[in-house]
Parts: C-alpha cells; structure tokens; sequence
C-alpha cells in the first residue's frame, strides 16, 4: 500500500533545518513520498525547497505542487530534469491547477483543461528529446553526446509552440512523477498518480491513471481501501500536532537500497518518444 | 578613485569546467556533472575558499550548429535556481547567485522563487537579473520575435520593480498599475532575511549599465583590458552617482580563468594540453557563435574576417567587439581567435603561477579595474579545488582576501571590508 504525506503551505516551516527533520521523519516513518503544495495563505514555491532538501540522506520521494496554469513548458521541463537528477529519480510535481493567482499574474491566460494538458504534453516531449543513450562523455572521441539522439521536439500546438530539444538530459525517471487531484478533472487523467477526496470518487479513476490515492486528514485514522485504491495520501493543512503524529507513525521500511519514485509507486517508466527518430 | 581594499570573488559553476575542451581531460569529473554530489562538492569547495558567491549562469536552448546539437561540447548549466538551491542546502555561508532572465516569466512568480531561495537557504540568495535575445530562445518559448532590446530592458526594469514591491511587503498586498504589468496580489511570507535577495546584473550595453545601476549589487562583466576597465568602472560610478547610492555599491566583477602551476613552464604545460584537446570543428563554431557570423565555409587559418563581421552585426555585444579588437589587433586567424573563445569565452585569461596571479589581481584591484572577479576555473574539481588551495592563501598573505566570513548573507560578503575602503582626499 502506497503511503504519502501532502504538507500545505501553512505547515511547511520556513526554516531548512526543520524542513530537513521532516523530511526525516517521513522517511522513518516509511512514506513513499513528501508532498509540499500550495494552500491558502503562503505563496510558497517548493520547487527550490526540494532541491535544498535533495541532500538529506532518504530514500522518500520529494514532490512541490506547480501552478500549471501559468508554466512555460521549457521552464518547467528544466527545473525537473535538473531536480530529477539531484534527487537520484525522486522527484514529482503535484499539479495545481493556479486558482486565486490571476490578478497576481496579471495577464490573460485562458485557465482550461486544453492548455494544461497541452502545457503537460509539451514537457514530456522536452524530457523525451534527449534520448537515455545521448549521454556519451566518449573522451577520446571528443564527443561529450551523440547528437543523433537530441531531438528538437518541434512542438505547435494552440497554445504553445516548442521547439526543443531541451538542454538537460533525460530525467533518471523518463519523466518526473505527476500526481493530480481529482478536481482537476480532464487533466487529472494526464497524471500518474490521483488524489481523491471521498472513498466514492476512487470508482471514477481507478483503472484510468497508474495509482489512485485517498486523501486522509492527518490524526484521522487510516481507512480500510476499497478495490481501485492504492493507497492514503495524509494531508496536513497546518503544522499543529505534526510532529508528534510523525513520530507515532513508525513502520518498517521495505526497500532496499536507493529507488526512483516511480519504483517506490510500481509506476512503468517510460520510453523517450523519440527513441529510434 | 573608489577602491576596494579586498577582493570578492563568485566562482562560475560550468558543466565541465570552462574551458570548452576541458572536460575530456583525465581529472575532470564530466561523468557526474548532473549528480548532487558533484555541485556538493564543488559547493563546499567555494565555501573552504571563503567566495562571496557560486554563479551558475543560465541558457534557455541546447547549443546548436545548424540545427543540430553540437556532441562536442558538455551540457549547458542545469536550471540555476535549483542548483542554487541544492548547493544551499550544503552549504552554510556561501552566497548562491541564479541567472534568471525577465523574458518568458511573470514578476510574481519569480517574486516567490526567489523568496523561497532566501528563506531556505538563511539569506544567501542572489538573482543575476538577464533579458533574452537569442534566437533559439524564442523558439522555445512560443513563435513571437524578441522585443527590440530598449524595451526589453525596461520591462525588466519594471519587472524588478514589481519583485521588489512583493518583497517588501510581505503579507501585505502589493497593487501594481504599470507599462507591462498589472499585479494585485500578495507572497503572504514574512521579509526574506535580507529582506530582498542580492540583486546582480551581466549585460554591458548602455540599457545594461543603466539597469545595473538602478538595482545591482554586484556586476558579472566580460573586462580583458586594465584601462577599458577602469574606465568601465568610472562610468557605473558616475551612473550611480545619479541614481544616489555611494561608488562600493556595485562591486564589479570581471570574468576570469585561471590556469595555474607552481611554475610559468608548468602552467604552460597544463594550457597546451587544454589546447591540444580542442576539436578544430569547436573552435570555428564558437567564433561563428559569439561574433554572429558562420565562418564555416572558410579555412581556419584564413584571418578572421573583421570588417564583413562588424557589417552584419553592427550593434555586436561589448564583449564580442572587443574580441573582435583583439584579433584585429593580433592579426588572428580564426583557429587563433577560436583557441582563445576555447579558453575563456570573451573573459580575461591567466596562465602562470599563484604569485603571479596574485601581482595581476593586486594590480586590477588598486588600480581600481574592478572589485574582484567571478573565476571560472578550466575544469572541476581540481582546479577549482587548486585556486582554493594555492592561490586564495597567496591573497590573504597579501591582505587582498578576507581569512574569514564576517557576515551571514550574500549582502553581507559583498560589503565585507567596505568600512575600509579608499576614498578620494
């Protein structure tokens, strides 16, 4: 069963230290991975805090919630083929779909499924336009990649228009893990992993996306899951109480040695669609 | 003249090391240059030798020769903000600066990014504020051409602005009426411990400068000559005259990459081997790259065509005049002038001992030709950790080096010694 752990912004401290002991703490207590996402109040971007926490000693996956809304798909492409690879193929961006940022962003973006899931296709191809193989570091050869396997991914669509290839290698995932809430509808179905919030909703899913998970609040008591669902996502809105919940919830750790997320969750890792172009 | 008493040095982070070539080189540890432990290491390094800042400098394309990627160089940086913050959060003094370009992002956003970067990493955050205008980019980035470059530049003045509004005001709402944004919103975070992340500039065009200016503490420049620099220097001092903040607000630092031995004849030794490991194809494109001009069609012994370059691209960068200068000035081929963009790009190079290096930073220094450097060693670790380990002691020997951090935060390196600084009578 497939366990993660969803700090909102207001629980999320903005001291590393303390960011770091929880992500310890999770780690102990066996999550597969730590999500930091945006809630009411805080404007936190855990795309950098990630990073930062990359260098503590855990085999959790790491994930910040992005507002797909208002990404260019270049930039999001490479912050995660940079975070992917620092995080040893821990990395996951947990899908926000932007509401309440309008008048911060100031311009108009048409806030539709179409666009996020063109925003998502958009990425995919750019962390697929580098071949696994195009790494070579061939010294005598002089040749640091093979240049037959970058590709410009020639991307047009209605709104974004692409051309490639990335800058960065390949993710060590193929792709970072995207996990959705169900709200998101038509876009969640782009994801590997759903988040849904009542028991009813995991019928809607399941059997559509790779893992279906079933938000609990934390203190609440784990329910028994029903046929569809992988696992609990405990979400925690404020930090009040969270250690010491942390704390209770030692288990033991079925790993061995360094996996990539998407191991952890029994994802497929994918190809590069343009391997053999 | 306003002179600094002692250096400040960032030290440029490049996949590779920043001799083109360089990363086939035995030491270089090219096969983990996108492995945490490879920053982390290069991080601690920075850190061991006491630098103001890592610089990690950005690019929003892969690096292409008529449309296809060139095999022969090693990757652009990694995204700079989460190298930053990787290196943040192994570090415990070491400011850490990002390049991030005002192109293709929105004020608030980068606004909470660079927050985050502050908050996380104790006050040690930097931006090193760009604007694109490379093609290649915009093709990345939707099918709209570049703004002409006036406009850029005040766009990304008013986008600073905007960041700098959010910053300060903490929880508290920020309304933002003007020419290319209109924000309403707020970070909802307590003030960043510097209150705002160090702010650094790299572009030498007149905009640049100005910007540079208006907002900048620290500037990345490309200075190979010591009377250019000092005149450089002389007119951010008058721009910041106008804007009222005092000459040592900047603190202007020219690229510069070291190749040291403990004797001249060993640190010739180790520039010939670099040279030998250039491929003759590298050379031509980076001349082809960096002056705007394919010189593809043409033998690379052939004398680099200066008038025919200068006429396609009149309003050619600072940097590459003056590399345009000096091959004229030297009569280079274009392999000569090649070797040279090889070695350092359009930066200062230097190949001769620690003591050596020292009379020639010593020299810039007093003279007033900057206020340090942003080093760019040839490969990593090693001689990353070489310069550490043999050239800083010769500096702080010489008093021209701090022997350690005063302060807590980026803003607080850059000004380390400023209360010492020579003003005219």
């Amino acid at each position: 069963m497939i366990r993660t752990l969803t700090l909102h912004s207001a629980a999320v401290p903005l001291s590393l230290p303390a960011c770091r002991d929880l992500v310890r703490a999770a780690d102990a207590a066996g999550f597969d991975a730590l999500f930091f996402v945006r809630g009411p109040g805080p404007v936190l971007d855990a795309v950098p805090l990630i990073a930062a926490l990359a260098s503590v000693p855990a085999g959790i996956g790491l994930g910040a919630s992005v507002p797909i809304d208002y990404q260019e798909p270049f930039h999001l492409a490479r912050a995660y083929a940079a975070i992917d690879r620092l995080t040893a193929g821990r990395s996951a961006i947990v899908l926000d779909g932007g509401d309440g940022l309008a008048a911060a962003i100031g311009r108009d973006v048409d806030l539709c499924t179409e666009r996020r899931l063109e925003c998502l296709t958009a990425a995919r191809k750019l962390w697929d336009s580098w071949e696994d193989e195009a790494v070579l570091v061939d010294r005598p050869a002089g040749l640091f990649t093979d240049s037959a396997r970058i590709h410009r991914v020639d991307h047009a669509g209605r709104y974004f228009t692409v051309r490639g290839p990335l800058n960065a290698p390949r993710p060590l995932q193929g792709w970072p893990v995207i996990v959705a809430p169900l709200a998101l509808g038509q876009t969640a179905l782009a994801a590997d992993a759903v988040t849904v919030t009542t028991a009813a909703d995991v019928a809607s899913v399941a059997g559509r996306v790779g893992r279906v998970l079933l938000d609990v609040v934390v203190g609440d008591a784990e329910p028994a899951l029903r046929p569809g669902c992988d696992g609990v996502n405990f979400v925690a809105r404020s930090s009040g109480g969270l250690a010491d919940w942390l704390a209770s919830q030692e288990r033991p750790v079925a790993h061995a040695g360094p996996v990539t997320l998407r191991q952890r969750l029994g994802l497929l890792r994918p190809v590069s669609q343009f391997a053999g172009a | 003249m306003y002179i600094s008493p002692q250096l400040h040095f960032g030290m440029f982070i490049y996949p590779g090391g920043h001799h083109i070539a360089a990363w086939r080189h035995p030491e270089a540890a090219s096969e983990h240059v996108t492995e945490l432990g490879y920053f982390q290491r290069i991080g601690q390094a920075c850190e061991r030798g006491l630098f103001d800042a890592l610089f990690v400098g950005d690019a929003l394309a892969a690096r292409e020769s008529r449309g296809k990627v060139v095999g022969e160089v090693a990757i652009n940086n990694l995204d700079p903000v989460s190298v930053c913050a990787a290196v943040a959060g192994v570090t415990e003094r070491l400011g850490v600066v990002a390049t991030l370009s005002t192109s293709f992002h929105d004020p608030f956003l980068i606004a909470a990014k660079f927050a985050a970067l502050d908050h996380y990493s104790g006050g040690r955050a930097g931006w090193n504020v760009v604007t694109t205008s490379s093609d290649a980019a915009a093709y990345n980035f939707g099918s709209e051409p570049h703004m002409e470059k006036t406009l850029r530049y005040l766009r990304a003045a008013e986008f600073v602005s905007v960041c700098q509004a959010l910053w300060d005001a903490g929880t508290d709402q920020v309304r933002h009426r003007g020419r290319f944004f209109q924000v309403e919103g707020s970070l909802g975070l307590p003030p960043c411990p510097q209150g705002r992340p160090a702010l650094l500039q790299a572009g030498g065009s007149p905009s640049g400068r100005a910007l540079a200016a208006s907002i900048a503490e620290a500037i990345f420049t490309a200075q190979t000559v010591l009377g250019p620099a000092i005149e450089y220097r002389q007119s951010i001092h008058a721009l910041l005259a106008e804007q009222n903040r005092p000459p040592l607000a900047i603190k202007i630092l020219p690229g510069f990459s070291p190749i040291l031995g403990s004797t001249m004849a060993e640190a010739k030794r180790k520039e010939a081997e670099l040279d030998e490991l250039v491929h003759p194809r590298v050379g031509t494109w980076m001349m082809s790259e960096y002056l705007h001009y394919p010189l593809y069609d043409l033998s690379p012994d052939a004398p680099v065509p200066v008038p025919d370059i200068r006429a396609a691209t009149p309003d050619l960068s600072p940097a590459a005049s003056a590399h345009l200068d000096r091959c004229t000035r030297e009569g280079l081929s274009i392999a000569q002038g090649g070797r040279i963009l090889a070695r350092s790009r359009t930066h200062q190079s230097f190949v001769g001992t620690p003591e050596g290096m020292a009379d020639h930073m010593q020299t810039w220094l007093q003279e007033g030709g900057c206020d340090g450097f942003n080093l760019l060693p040839a490969w990593f670790p090693g001689e990353l950790d070489l310069f550490v380990d043999e050239a800083v002691p010769v500096l702080q020997r010489r008093g021209l080096f701090r022997t350690e951090y005063e302060g807590t935060t980026l803003r607080g390196h850059l000004g380390q010694g400023d209360e010492s600084a020579r003003f005219p009578a």
